[in-house]
């Protein structure tokens, strides 16, 4: 067995929220909202059961082997997905007063929240290159330094 | 190589169910294919997304669901291997009009087996 470890590593870990949702362009008129956005439009919304999966790089620490600790990491998605657990994005999320709730949208809102607080914390060498989230078992998102898109 | 600036990736999965034989197991057999199709594209402001979920649905079942479920594929393609199946729903979908917003098409074949 090897004793030596590499430099860096990477490591994944989920998170889950509950959120209502409605997709509505306040420019576009009702009919347009319609037409685009089909049963997604209905004023009151509906919900999902997301799941995010964050992915992270970084230098594994010489003195734990690790490069965080899945304690730590669950601090930070817990601090950017417990606003939104149980809440109506549009409502209730000031970021989501003009911009579409879109699983797209969501995901960009999460990477960036968790860059963020990740920088922030005493591991700021560690790089989030990758979320993904699921809106469902048949629909998910990735945002991030994707290698495979051009 | 990593692209710097982050990018998104959408990904929608269908059930799309046949039939085919193999060189080692020459019955007719089925099975619940599940196919992950993976689009890419800037985020349209005015919509806040890549791709129009209801477009991806129609592409779909028109060049896919629409000619194939359901139906006997060693009769329709030279090769029905799960290998030759994915090529063939892959560049069916890359001539359609989804062409320069597809990245990939995954093909899992039963709980055991996927063709990424």
């Amino acid at each position: 067995m090897p004793h030596s470890l590499p430099v860096t590593a990477r490591l994944a870990r989920k998170a889950y929220f509950s959120s209502a949702h409605r997709y509505f362009n306040p420019a576009l008129s009702e009919k347009e909202n319609q037409e685009i956005f089909g049963s997604c439009f209905s004023p009151y919304g509906h919900g999902h059961n997301y799941v995010l999966e964050a992915y992270f790089e970084g230098p594994i620490d010489p003195a734990t082997g690790m490069v965080m600790n899945l304690h730590d990491i669950d601090q930070i998605l817990k601090a950017v997905v417990g606003p939104l657990d149980h809440h109506h994005l549009n409502f209730d999320i000031p970021y989501f007063k003009s911009i579409i709730p879109t699983t797209e949208n969501i995901a960009k809102y999460l990477f960036e929240n968790i860059q963020s607080h990740l920088q922030s914390s005493s591991f700021s060498k560690v790089e989030l290159y990758k979320v993904r989230l699921h809106e469902n078992e048949d629909l998910w998102v990735d945002y991030g330094f994707l290698e495979a898109a051009p | 190589m990593t692209l710097r600036t982050p990018v998104p990736l959408l990904t929608k999965r269908y059930l799309l169910r046949g039939s085919h034989k193999l060189d080692f197991e020459p019955r007719l057999h089925g099975h619940d294919y599940r196919i992950e199709i993976t689009v890419k594209g800037p985020l349209d402001p005015k919509c806040g997304w890549i791709f129009s979920r209801d477009g991806l649905d129609r592409i779909v079942k028109l060049h896919l669901i629409d000619p194939l479920d359901g139906k006997d594929w060693s009769r329709k393609f030279p090769f029905s291997s799960g290998e030759a199946l994915r090529h063939y729903f892959f560049e069916t979908l890359k001539a359609s009009e989804l062409g320069t917003h597809l990245v990939s098409l995954q093909m899992q074949e039963t709980e055991k087996n996927r063709f990424p």
